[in-house]
């Protein structure tokens, strides 16, 4: 059972996973399968594309997961469920207008961690709501999924599986604020023996918008004003295609112990939204900083009132909570490097959508006419990472308004980018067809005319300009 | 070859196979050992530069294929924001552990060296700026013969004047100031497998025809010599005494070579020159002297020629070459000198982003401003310049000035030059800037021929015995005309006269 026994490139290692159905679970059985591995899913529904064993949290692992023609001691187990459900605050739904509800997902699986919970772990003592101003700790020894991890890792062992990985959150910590990361620390301590290790996953992004990444995303697109406590709280954003390859390479390497599956690099939380706003909404948000006492106090109030929508503590703790954790060292056993959130936002099919969008909008505003495609593509290249920039919606509609808003001068990345433009915009093919169009006297008079109207910009631009600074 | 060399020769730029010229036919054996790595980037091949602005491809050539040309900018030649460029310079300055302060150096670990890129124009200085040369102007004249019968540098005439903004300022320029179409090293005639120049005014990303000369089109011709070899790949790192001849530790592609010969000229380019030369002088350390030419640049347009179309045929080097009165009461007296370039094959992006205009604006104004500019740059002796080179471990650092007295005269220049433009052309607003010390790319004078004290090398650049600086390191002085004419003919000459000290055998 020894690390290293599988040889390398010959057909990897039989995978079994709980909560493939969720944000990170579908992430990894997609990873594994393309990579020509045999995943088997344990759960209550299927997988497309893997083969499947029913089962619940609570159960051990079925003898028939296992793939008969392989030796048990070269499959891995991946850990990935986590029940939400059992004493959650009542209609969680109830804050989906706020953007705070959760997503189906993360019922089944673990949404993202860094951030803490999408959905609350049971408040041992709720009764006197106003009169605490931090929830009690403990309880976690009592938390169902603890008891539900010791029966999967006692049947692995049984089994003589290789390698079991479980999935943590970079909270765990016996003193995590929230339970959430306090019960993964405690089921991180059953996982001890070689060939079992636990992930702790950063903040997870990208791909479709669910868990804890959709909720971000909804709040984001809520307001552009986002009140927010300890915005300076950091934060290691990681990509879910990263975490998906980080969970197989731990599967294949054979490492153990607790290691971080989640950006080297910390960000602060608000800019961690400014720039998932930018990237998801192609506009700004401005980080309104909160003070933590009073909002914990504004939770209890607006959850012991019998409308309006529930805000859980927990999740506001879970963030509060939030430390700094080395992962470089971390991530280099598992051969990864995690691009930085602007990179791995880029290469988002959403962000690529509204540059595209911003391309046509700033293009067609310098050569007064259509970019083609290409142009609008090579475009959206040359922005690379960064998201689209913030420009006034009015804009994407008739974009010779830009003239009236475009920076005079200064180093703004609007200015930058309609650099780029008129750059690209000069050497491509529909650039020249229209500065070559109609004979010097057209042109000149044309130009006459832009002239007076530029003129007639200028004080609206020095004004903006002026009141942006 | 198999036979140990008798010469080794460092760097193929200019100055390198001006050396080797010599050599080779005198039957020396050469080994030339060069720092060039990976290949250069492609330029363009269209017909005519109306093709080429139509060409759904141009983004290619003009910011490179991973679009990185797009964030360059700055104060300097059109020509450092290129791929070409990007590609020829692109491990200099980690190669050299360069740094820089107030000091633009460039540099190219590339077949050709800077020739890859340079502006081409080949004038010889007046014959008041070579009294300091070994032998004076007369010793230099046959060597720039030679050089300009070599690479080939066709007799200046005004048909060569492609933009006619500049054909109008030349009109109203002569007799009035030293002026001519300009010497440029660009061919109007095929040879050496290189074609004539067809006007398709895409100079800026590299010259598909190898119209304009590059020494790198120089080493196929000498590698049909047996007594010549040519190693690219091999950078010299260090010199070293090794008895009676000289070692050179070179770096291959990871592995760590030495090289032995009784003579080694030195031609890496005046600064990569200077980083081997000092420490074998036991001058690591200590700041060294290192010319260029104070620079300015600015622009002008022909009123009349606004809002014309763009010509078909065009051309991005210099159209004119000039030289301002002489400052008699300078001590030697000097002159400025410089070069006018058309606004026609220009990106106009290069025109709008310093037009205070909205962008659609500002690119419009560009293209019709284009055919109507006539840009000008203005350089002054090296004497005014004030730089300082330091050869460390491992290191050059480069510190640059531009003293005020300086500043002064180049303002003074460029109002001079204006003054007998106006009213052919009117002074663009705001067009005028200082260049940072170095942007010129013309740096010599580290170790002068002739001079005295630690910083100075003989008359045939030797810094030891064998030990030759055959660049623009060992020049004594540095005319306000272009360098690199000056920088061959001096190679063929001390080539010529190494020649006669080795002896060929074949
Ligand atoms: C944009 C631009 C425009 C220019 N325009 C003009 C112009 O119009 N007129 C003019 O006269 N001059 C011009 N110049 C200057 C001209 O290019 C240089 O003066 C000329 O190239 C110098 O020649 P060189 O042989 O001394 O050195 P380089 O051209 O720098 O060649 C150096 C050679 O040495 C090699 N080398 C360097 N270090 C090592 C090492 N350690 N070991 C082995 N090999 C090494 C390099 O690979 C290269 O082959 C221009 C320069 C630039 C950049």
């Amino acid at each position: 059972m020894s690390p290293g026994t599988l040889k390398a490139g010959a057909g990897r290692g039989h995978l079994i996973l709980t909560g493939a159905s969720g944000y990170i679970g579908r992430a990894v059985v997609e990873a594994a399968l393309a990579e020509g591995r045999r995943v088997t899913v344990l759960g209550r529904r299927p997988v497309a594309g893997a083969r499947f064993v029913a089962w619940r949290l609570g159960e051990g692992v079925p003898e028939g997961a296992l793939d008969p023609d392989q030796p048990a001691g070269e499959q891995a187990l991946v850990h990935l469920a986590h029940d939400w459900g059992a004493g959650a605050l009542p209609s969680p739904s109830r804050g989906e207008g706020l953007g705070l509800g959760v997503s189906e997902n993360d019922v089944e699986a673990k949404g993202a961690g860094g951030g803490g919970a999408s959905r609350s772990l049971p408040e041992t003592s709720r009764a006197h709501p106003l009169s605490q101003p931090l929830p009690p700790r403990g309880g976690e020894e009592s938390d169902p999924n603890l008891a539900a991890a010791l029966i999967l890792r006692d049947s692995a062992r049984a089994l003589g599986i290789g390698r079991t990985i479980f999935i943590s959150s970079l909270s765990a910590r016996p003193d995590a604020l929230n339970r959430y990361g306090r019960c993964k620390f405690a089921i991180e301590g059953l996982f001890d023996r070689p060939g079992e290790a636990s992930l702790r996953v950063g903040l997870v992004y990208g791909g479709p918008r669910t868990a804890m990444y959709g909720l971000l995303c909804r709040i984001v697109g809520l307001t552009p004003v986002l009140p927010m406590i300890r915005p300076g709280q950091p934060v290691q954003p990681i990509h879910r295609d990263e975490v998906a390859r980080g969970i197989l390479a731990a599967a294949d390497r054979g490492v153990c112990g607790p290691l971080g599956l989640a950006g080297a690099e910390p960000m602060p939380f608000g800019r961690f939204l400014r720039e998932l706003a930018r990237c998801t909404r192609g506009r700004g948000v401005m980080v309104l900083p909160l003070p933590l006492g009073p909002v914990l106090l504004a939770c209890r109030v607006l959850n012991a009132l019998p409308v309006g929508p529930t805000v859980d503590p927990e999740r506001v703790l879970g963030l509060a909570g939030v430390r700094f954790v080395e992962t470089r060292a971390d991530l280099e056993r598992l051969g990864l490097t995690a691009a930085p959130f602007a990179e791995g936002m880029a290469r988002e099919p959403a962000t690529r959508r509204l540059l595209l969008a911003e391309a046509r909008c700033v293009l067609g505003y310098v050569l007064r006419g259509r970019a083609g495609g290409a142009l609008a593509r090579r475009y959206a290249r040359a922005v690379g990472t960064g998201g689209a920039a913030p420009l006034p919606p009015l804009a994407r509609r008739w974009p010779g308004l830009l003239r009236w808003v475009e920076p005079l001068g200064g180093k703004s990345e609007l200015r930058r980018r309609l650099g780029m433009a008129l750059a690209l915009a000069e050497a491509s093919p529909e650039g020249e067809r229209t500065l070559a169009r109609g004979g010097r006297l057209g042109r000149l008079a044309a130009l006459a005319m832009d002239l007076a109207l530029d003129g007639l910009a200028m004080p609206v631009r020095l004004v903006l300009g002026s009141l942006a600074r | 070859m198999t036979v140990d060399p008798q010469v080794i020769i460092v760097g193929s730029g200019p100055a390198g196979v001006s050396a080797a010229w010599p050599l080779v036919r005198a039957g020396v054996r050469v080994l030339m050992l060069d720092a060039a790595t990976g290949p250069v980037a492609a330029s363009p091949a269209a017909e005519s530069a109306a093709a080429f602005r139509a060409d759904p491809e141009r983004w290619r050539y003009q910011f490179g294929g991973d679009l990185a040309g797009l964030a360059a900018g700055g104060d300097r030649s059109p020509k450092f924001a290129t791929p070409l460029a990007r590609s020829v310079g692109a491990d200099y300055a980690e190669a050299l552990g360069l740094q820089t302060r107030g000091f633009f150096a460039a540099g190219a670990l590339a077949r050709g060296g800077l020739s890859t890129l340079w502006g081409a124009l080949a004038a010889e200085p007046p014959v008041s700026d070579l009294a300091e040369f070994p032998g004076g102007a007369a010793g230099m004249r046959p060597c720039f013969d030679a050089v300009r019968a070599r690479i080939g540098v066709p007799e200046p005439t005004a048909a060569a004047i492609t933009s006619e903004a500049a054909r109008r300022v030349f009109a109203r320029l002569q007799g009035r100031i030293a002026v001519e179409p300009a010497p440029n090293a660009v061919l109007d005639a095929p040879r050496d497998g290189r074609l004539a120049c067809a006007h398709t005014g895409l100079c800026l990303w590299g010259c598909s025809r190898r119209a304009i000369y590059d020494a790198a089109d120089e080493l196929p011709l000498l590698r049909r010599f047996a007594t010549f070899a040519y190693r690219p790949g091999h950078r010299v790192t260090r010199l070293y005494a090794d008895g009676d001849r000289h070692g050179l530790e070179v770096e291959a592609g990871g592995a760590r070579l030495t090289f032995r010969a009784g003579t080694v000229l030195l031609a890496a380019g005046t600064i990569a020159t200077a980083a081997l030369a000092l420490p074998r002088l036991g001058l690591a350390g200590r700041p060294a002297p290192l010319l260029t030419n104070p620079a300015a640049a600015t622009a002008f347009v022909v009123p009349g020629l606004i809002g014309a179309a763009l010509p078909d045929q065009s051309f991005s080097l210099g159209q004119l070459f000039y030289r301002l009165p002489v400052e008699e009461s300078g001590i030697p007296p000097w002159a400025a000198a410089g070069v006018l370039y058309g606004g026609d094959a220009l990106p106009l992006e290069l025109i709008a982003s310093r037009l205070p205009l909205s962008r659609p604006v500002a690119l419009r104004l560009a293209r019709a401003l284009a055919p109507a500019l006539v840009m000008a740059t203005c350089y002054l002796p090296g004497g005014f310049s004030r730089n300082r080179i330091t050869v460390g471990e491992g290191s050059v650092s480069i510190e640059g000035e531009t003293p005020p007295a300086t500043r002064r005269r180049l303002r003074d220049a460029v109002r001079d030059l204006t003054r007998a433009i106006v009213p052919a052309a009117l002074p663009l607003p705001g067009a005028t800037s200082i260049l940072e010390p170095g942007a010129d790319a013309h740096y010599a004078g580290v170790l002068p021929m002739g001079g005295a004290g630690p910083f100075s090398s003989g008359d045939l650049g030797e810094i030891g015995k064998g030990l030759h600086v055959v660049d623009g390191a060992g020049l004594p002085s540095l005319s306000s005309t272009h360098p690199t004419l000056t920088i061959m003919a001096n190679a063929t000459r001390i080539g010529e006269r190494v020649a006669g000290r080795v002896g060929g055998t074949a």
